[in-house]
């Protein structure tokens, strides 16, 4: 368990959405264009990393009964921070995020880590985490953002690349090129992956499953059910 | 009963906190928020009345008078962008810091009331009436309310309109800002359109946005109201110059 370990674990090995396959509404609504991947990314990352910092100073303090509760609270005060924040000083962005800034309240990544990290480690190793974690989900959207923009648009970061006569390839932009981009950003990863251990010699990994059993819930009744058990085996310490 | 008290504690504690950092930042941001939004509706007027050269200003904005001068308003009207960041940076902050003067503020106001929704009066340099930028809204929107800036020319006809805020959900009542959507009212007027919602595609009604009914209420009704309202007062305005406020209904 080091800090760079933990950082960099989110860029790949577990990146939010191209591994883990968590946080898809946000990845698949915004991503119309690079600029609105990146900064739906970084706002998720701020709110990411805040919001681990403070579980993991006040996990100690909660009662387990209450901490999603309390996790929610946290995450929304943050979320909604980032929200007035934007719209005071970042208007025209504001205009194109502002609806879907709410929805990082629900976003599955952010009270996943809370619950399944922030709240078992400390406040440095939480901050990476969250750091890595959140430029994890920045640099997928962000790419998932780059290569939509190109082809359904023929710009990227509204600069023209192939001249006035590219017809745009208007699929790549509407919501069904969201779905066909992130399958083929997947099928890569995994591509890479089993190339990789083909090279070291190892068998190929199981495929991903982008199922809804991998969504943090699930997680989160197995953990619940566990920590009941315990809670008959100890008196519960406030 | 025990054993709820901690529960009950922790979590009044976490939301007492929370909401004392939430108001700290809410008062950071309240003036820049409204500065910024008084800015967009100045910008909406002018969009809205396409086409319209008045030489008045719709500043003082109704509610909101102390932010924005004369220099903002020309960059804004002439959509120059560079000169608006250059006075207010992107968010308005240099303009927030730069003390407003006296000179700067415009008192004369052609905004008139009427009803529940402003009406901003374009005039020519003499006076006479060249158009008129409603500005309606409605609560009946699928999230609560919905703004709305229409450009009526002096014969009643819709000559542009803009959403300027609204809570709608994203992919779907959202289209109510799409040109396509907008593109059904411009050019018609009361005599020749209802300004209804059609789920069925009658004709001389707006269409209504696939599984955002509701949306497309909150933005036609308002409109059909808006615009009865200054067919009924269109004779009281011609006959007065430069009069804060009407009669309300």
């Amino acid at each position: 368990m080091s800090i760079t370990k933990e950082f960099f674990k989110g860029l790949w090995n577990e990146n939010p959405v191209l591994k883990l396959v968590l946080g898809l509404c946000p990845a698949l609504a915004v991503t119309t264009s690079l600029i609105n991947g990146v900064a739906m990314g970084l706002a998720s990352t701020f709110v990411l990393v805040m919001s681990n910092m403070v579980v993991s100073l006040i996990a100690g303090f909660i009662p387990k009964k209450v901490r999603i509760p309390s996790y929610i609270i946290v995450i929304a005060s943050f979320v909604t921070i980032v929200d007035l924040v934007m719209h005071a000083y970042l208007f025209s962005l504001w205009e194109q995020l502002g609806l879907f800034i709410p929805l990082i309240v629900v976003n599955c990544v952010i009270l996943g880590r809370s619950e399944a990290f922030a709240s078992k480690n400390n406040l440095v190793l939480s901050i990476a985490d969250g750091l890595g974690m959140g430029l994890g989900f920045t640099l997928a959207l962000g790419s998932l953002g780059a290569v939509r923009e190109i082809l359904g648009n023929g710009t990227l970061l509204n600069v023209q690349l192939f001249g006035p006569d590219f017809p745009p390839f208007l699929l790549a932009i509407l919501p069904p090129g969201a779905f066909i981009f992130l399958g083929l950003f997947l099928a890569g990863m995994n591509k890479i992956e089993s190339m990789r251990n083909k090279r070291k010699g190892l068998h190929p990994p199981e495929p991903i499953e982008a199922d809804a059993s991998r969504c943090c819930m699930t997680d989160m009744s197995v953990l619940q059910k566990k920590l009941e058990s315990e809670e008959e085996k100890s008196p519960q310490v406030a | 009963m025990k054993q709820l008290f901690p529960l009950a504690f922790a979590l009044t504690a976490i939301a007492a906190i929370a909401a004392f950092g939430l108001a700290m930042v809410f008062q950071v941001t309240e003036e820049p928020i409204r500065a910024a939004e008084t800015l967009k509706r100045v910008q909406a007027v002018d969009s809205v009345l396409k086409g319209v050269v008045y030489e008045n200003s719709p500043v003082p904005f109704p509610g909101d008078e102390s932010f924005i001068n004369t220099q903002m308003v020309n960059a804004a009207k002439a959509n120059d962008q560079e000169k608006l960041t250059e006075i207010c940076g992107d968010s308005m902050i240099a303009f927030l810091e730069s003390p407003v003067t006296d000179e700067a503020k415009i008192t004369a106001s052609d905004w008139y009331k009427f009803g529940d929704y402003w009406y901003f009066v374009a005039r020519d340099s003499s006076g006479a009436v060249l158009g008129y930028a409603a500005r309606v809204f409605s609560d009946q929107g699928y999230s609560g309310y919905v703004e709305t800036f229409v450009g009526i020319d002096i014969s009643g006809k819709v000559i542009g309109m803009q959403v300027t805020d609204h809570r709608e959900t994203p992919g779907l009542g959202s289209k109510i800002n799409d040109p396509d959507f907008k593109e059904q009212f411009i050019g018609n007027s009361l005599e020749t359109h209802e300004f209804e919602v059609t789920k069925t595609g009658e004709p001389n009604r707006i269409n209504a946005i696939a599984g955002a009914t509701i949306s497309t209420r909150a933005v036609t009704n308002p409109i059909r109201i808006g615009l009865q309202l200054i067919e009924k007062h269109k004779d009281e305005i011609a006959n007065s110059k430069a009069v804060t406020e009407g009669e309300g209904q």
